[in-house]
């Protein structure tokens, strides 16, 4: 009997301390391609440096879906519930909403598992852009949940940063005043 | 031309790049769509102070300034015109006209045109936005000077039609000179009585007439359409946007003119042809002190590096204290010579970088026997960074020396050319430029709205720079440029030969020597990896958003210290250097005679870029 104790506790330490090694763990994803967006009338993707560049034309108040696909590199399944509200936009986007296959608001992507994920971003701000400035979204944050109870926010960077720019000089219909320098 | 050796790329590359796209909204530089002229025109010559065909504009004090001048020709000339002086205004004289090739002779005196600064609009011209009988179509609506949020009744478009610009020739400019009076049919070509108008100041020196448009209007002087203008011996000066524009018009010349205090450009040129820009004076400007942008694009299908001609020709100016000496988004056939280009920020950058200019990707400009010097200017920690430039526009101190630069620039920069093809950098003096002597790099086709993926690698190929001396001075002074050249390594065609520097051999950042130009200059490597230029995370710079001003990334707007004579091809920061004083609690603190003011401390090394590999002491060919 004693010795049955004894293993039990050891067995619980055994579990205990996996348990809080995951979840010491931080939820780890990772995007990745295959990548596609739409909501654009032209886009492309190019390389400088250890930079990857999705150029997208920039279409006044109109709503960009990047798709691409996020892996779970954790131990334990990641069910991501939301976008985390960022503490600043991107210049010319405003990042809308996250959702998993079929359009999920929210969605698990098991350990080793990689699924579809769109964000949709609006792309606006052109009228209050002075010079001839660009602007890029380089990622999102995530709210994410594991094993029920873990919470956490995970910083995840998109596969490409996306970038639209100078529609002071391109296109943007809705330019008021402000798209001039002030003065 | 550049379509061959794309496709070839992109057929190797195939899987690098994904492109979608159709084609894009064209629009123009700020401006409606504008086109290149037929080619047709010539550029004028200069009438003279006895042409009879004048009038003649003066103001009050005219006579005690023509009294002060010294006695001589001029002096006699200046009197005998004032007697013959039924003007007050400038475009009043200018509306006068009944024919061609006029002369409208401006005494000395300062003329703020306050009649057509302060002039009502008519009911039309209030309402442009919906009542046009003549609209841009609603994708090329560009802009509004009044914020529809505001709830004002009145519209007030940045770009007009032309039939508005001509209807409506105050809205946006202080003095209107519109050509083509017959702007439904076709053509472009001036054909109205004011072809051929010569705007001359007849004082002894550029400052004796002072066109003053106190950011009264966008533009000082639009010369729209306006074939054979002849513009010389004044100064002009405060406009938002520019002094002195010249619109798709076929035969122009400004000579002997000073622009200065201009939030964007002392001279803009664009989409012009036959053009002359000589021995002009151009400071104090936030983009450049000239802008010959969107030149005809004469040889846009020519192969070989010899142009066929030239579009614009800009020689004896003296460009400074500015962001830019020099900057042509497009600008293709110029050939600008014997010009100096000091303490900007950088002295001459042309590029392919923003979409809307018509003719891109730039090509065939030739900068020869330039002196470009001492563009180690930082207006972004001066004015920006310290909140000036975020007064209304009168209290920045622009005739005092302030600068806001409305673009992104590397500070300490000579010459920059942001993707151009089949441009020549010959014979001239490129020293004590802080950061690099000349800067070329790659830019993708996609930024500047161009998604064809044949074209994606159409920018930065065919370009020489030959026998220029690096960190000397004519006079045998050594100024160390900060580097030579820095090239991405990007582009085929490029060459670099028989250049000589302060150094002994011209210091570089090239991984691969792109050979001598004889032998075709650089090729394409697979593989060959993009240095980072930092000119997408500069892009990002916006002077109106305290958060945009240093976007994360850019050291286009650190201050490079001043080189020592071992160059800086190392992947080390240069030594700093101490700091110079504060910048200035009020503006128009600069001291153009001072040079170079370092701000704040800066390094070199770019984010991606490694130069250690580069070799010190480069002589190609």
């Amino acid at each position: 009997m004693r010795r049955a104790v004894v293993l039990l506790v050891v067995v619980l330490a055994v579990v205990a301390g996996a348990g809080i090694a995951v979840a010491g763990d931080p939820p780890s994803l990772r995007a990745e391609g295959p990548t596609s967006v739409s909501g654009t009338d032209a886009s492309a993707v190019f390389t400088v440096g250890d930079r990857t560049v999705r150029q997208v034309r920039y279409r006044h108040r109109g709503v960009l879906e990047y798709t691409f696909s996020v892996r779970n590199d954790g131990r334990l399944a990641i069910t991501i519930t939301g976008l985390h509200a960022p503490e600043r936009q991107p210049r010319l986007f405003r990042l809308l909403t996250v959702a998993g296959p079929r359009g999920a608001a929210e969605f698990t992507v098991a350990p080793g598992a990689s699924v579809p994920v769109t964000v949709r971003l609006r792309m606006r701000g052109c009228e209050s852009l002075s010079a001839r400035a660009g602007s890029f979204a380089t990622g999102v944050e995530l709210e994410t949940r594991r094993a029920r109870v873990l919470h956490d926010v995970v910083r995840l960077w998109f596969p490409e940063e996306l970038h639209t720019g100078s529609p002071r000089e391109a296109f943007c219909p809705g330019s008021t005043a402000t798209s001039r320098p002030p003065g | 031309m550049h379509g061959r050796a794309s496709l070839v790329l992109a057929a190797i590359l195939g899987g690098l790049v994904a492109v979608t796209g159709v084609a894009g909204p064209a629009s123009a530089h700020e401006e409606r769509p504008a086109a290149f002229p037929d080619g047709t025109g010539h550029r004028p010559t200069y009438l003279g102070l006895d042409n009879p065909r004048h009038r003649v504009v003066c103001k009050r004090d005219s006579d005690d300034r023509i009294a002060r001048m010294k006695a001589g020709p001029l002096k006699r000339r200046n009197t005998r015109l004032l007697a013959e002086c039924h003007y007050r205004s400038i475009q009043t004289a200018i509306n006068s006209v009944r024919r061609r090739n006029t002369s409208v002779y401006v005494l000395p005196g300062d003329y703020a045109e306050r009649r057509w600064a302060t002039q009502r609009r008519s009911s039309y011209c209030s309402h442009l936005e919906t009542a046009s009988d003549d609209p841009l179509p609603a994708s090329e609506y560009i802009g509004s000077l009044t914020d529809p949020d505001s709830g004002a009744q009145e519209s007030d478009p940045i770009a007009l039609s032309y039939p508005d610009q001509r209807r409506c020739s105050h809205n946006l400019n202080l003095i209107a000179i519109i050509g083509d009076r017959t702007p439904r049919n076709d053509s472009m070509h001036c054909d109205s009585r004011l072809c051929g108008l010569q705007l001359v100041g007849t004082g002894a020196r550029q400052r004796a007439v002072v066109i003053d448009n106190r950011f009264a209007k966008l533009n000082a002087i639009r010369a729209d359409r306006a074939g054979g203008v002849y513009f010389r011996n004044f100064t002009v000066q405060q406009a938002e946007f520019n002094a002195l524009y010249v619109l798709e018009t076929d035969g122009f010349v400004i000579d002997r003119v000073t622009t200065r205090g201009n939030d964007e450009y002392g001279i803009l040129a664009f989409a012009s042809d036959h053009g002359l820009i000589q021995h002009t004076n151009d400071y104090f400007n936030g983009d450049s002190g000239i802008y010959p942008g969107s030149g005809s694009d004469l040889n846009a299908d020519n192969p070989d590096f010899a142009p066929t001609r030239y579009a614009i020709e800009i020689r004896h100016n003296r460009s400074h204290h500015n962001t830019l000496g020099y900057s042509g988004t497009a600008g293709n056939s110029i050939h600008a010579h014997h010009n100096e280009f000091y303490d900007n920020s950088t002295g001459i950058a042309t590029d392919s970088l923003f979409p809307g200019h018509p003719g891109l990707p730039q090509d065939h400009a030739r900068w020869d026997h330039n002196q470009i010097h001492s563009n180690n200017q930082n207006y972004y920690a001066r004015y920006v960074d310290t909140g000036i430039c975020d007064r209304p526009m009168k209290d920045r101190g622009y005739l005092h020396g302030t600068v806001c630069p409305v673009i992104p620039a590397p500070v300490g920069t000579g010459l920059l050319i942001a993707g151009g093809n089949f441009d020549s950098t010959d014979h001239n003096w490129i020293y004590d430029n802080w950061r690099y002597g000349t800067m070329q790099f790659w830019v993708p086709a996609p930024l500047r709205d161009e998604y064809d993926p044949t074209k994606l690698y159409d920018t930065s190929n065919h370009n020489h720079s030959f026998a220029n001396r690096m960190g000397l001075a004519p006079d045998g002074r050594v100024r160390h440029n900060g580097l030579d050249f820095w090239w991405d390594d990007q582009g085929v065609g490029n060459c670099w030969q028989d250049n000589v520097s302060s150094r002994g051999e011209p210091t570089d950042n090239f991984v691969i020597d792109p050979g001598p130009c004889a032998g075709g200059g650089s090729q394409f490597l697979p593989g060959m990896p993009v240095k980072d230029a930092g000119f997408l995370s500069c892009s990002q710079y916006d002077r109106g958003d305290p958060t945009w001003r240093h976007p994360p990334g850019c050291e286009w707007f650190d201050s490079p210290s001043r080189p020592a004579a071992t160059g800086g091809t190392s992947d080390l920061p240069l030594e700093l250097s101490a700091a110079t004083p504060a910048a200035p609690a009020t503006p128009g603190g600069a001291d153009i005679g001072a040079g170079a003011v370092t701000g704040a401390l800066g390094v070199l090394t770019l984010a991606g870029v490694t130069l250690g590999a580069g070799r010190l002491g480069r002589r190609a060919g």
